[in-house]
């Protein structure tokens, strides 16, 4: 179930290249085109929002009332989700599973008893 | 191949952030601690496997996923699978003007927000069939790109969007109607913003 998982590395500069293709797609062209709003908003939202892409975004709407509605919308939406606090795991249950896997690297829980 | 003594060291940092995600979807900490002991004893077994490059904190979330589904869907009969799917018919149809934007002017979203706590939040996104909320605390908590949930998830990227866009739709119906019962804003498809901005001004006076 867990295997050949393919997922994409985690590395920052996929966050860059990101913002360059980002930025073309904001740029140009350079009249905004409300048919193209939503693909921009949804590439704007994958992932970590970017502070200066979504400035970029708001510039590019500029006077459209119902695009810049759209977006801020979706993007303060999104801010307000990313804001919530993660829960801290309970010490007692990050112990017990370091003392298993520990166990286990002593042989003393077989790996095939998982 | 990974080795399995490099599992503890770099799997260990994301436990608050698994633990945070499967209290969210479990909704009580004995099952949210269940489930993430789960992902670490299967992530620590499998972990040979592991392909060095991969992106880690996915692939545990993944593994949490898939523990998450086939334990607690069985007990839970709350997955509204057959809804998701109906509404996902009905996402080629939609645009942009959500019923939310159309009602509302941007200063009525900026008092929306402002005004929210986390608390109602949450209820909002708990109140989501479960193939939503999945989706929608990948992607706006945890900050997974579409690709990366789409693999999480096992769906097309496609499929990602399209229940990411009808969460966000439905959440922003299910917030603005929680406001609207508790008297935090007026609803009114005329002059809506000017008299939000009435009703934000008596809420910071009291």
């Amino acid at each position: 179930m867990t295997d050949n998982l393919n997922l994409p590395p985690n590395s920052s500069s996929g966050l860059s290249r990101k913002s360059s293709e980002l930025r073309k797609f904001i740029e140009l062209p350079p009249e905004h085109k409300c048919e193209d709003s939503e693909q921009l908003i949804m590439r704007v939202l994958d992932g970590v929002p970017n502070p200066s892409v979504i400035q970029s975004v708001r510039n590019h709407f500029g006077m459209c009332i119902q695009c810049t509605n759209a977006f801020e919308i979706e993007i303060r939406f999104k801010l307000a989700m990313a804001q919530k606090d993660t829960v801290k795991a309970p010490p007692a249950l990050q112990l017990k599973i370091s003392e298993t896997l520990q166990r286990i690297d002593l042989g003393e829980i077989g790996i095939g008893d998982l | 191949m990974a080795d399995q003594n490099e599992f503890v060291e770099n799997a260990m940092p994301y436990m608050d952030q698994l633990y945070s995600h499967a209290l969210r979807l479990a909704k009580n900490p004995a099952d949210a601690e269940d489930l993430v002991q789960e992902t670490y004893l299967k992530g620590y077994k499998a972990f040979e496997s592991f392909n060095e490059g991969t992106n880690l904190r996915a692939w545990l979330f993944r593994i949490l996923t898939n523990s998450f589904i086939n334990t607690y869907r069985k007990k839970q009969r709350s997955f509204d699978e057959y809804e998701v799917e109906d509404i996902e018919s009905a996402y080629l149809s939609t645009n942009l003007d959500t019923s939310s934007s159309r009602q509302l002017g941007i200063s009525a979203e900026d008092a929306l927000f402002e005004r929210l706590t986390d608390d109602e939040i949450q209820i909002a996104v708990d109140s989501l069939p479960s193939s939503y909320k999945q989706v929608v605390l990948l992607a706006d908590v945890q900050g997974f790109s579409y690709k990366e949930i789409a693999e999480i998830l096992e769906i097309p990227d496609g499929t990602v969007m399209s229940r990411l866009h009808r969460a966000r739709a439905k959440l922003k119906d299910q917030l603005l109607d929680y406001m609207t019962s508790r008297r935090l804003i007026y609803q009114n498809n005329e002059n809506n913003s000017e008299e939000l901005e009435t009703a934000g001004a008596k809420s910071n006076d009291r």
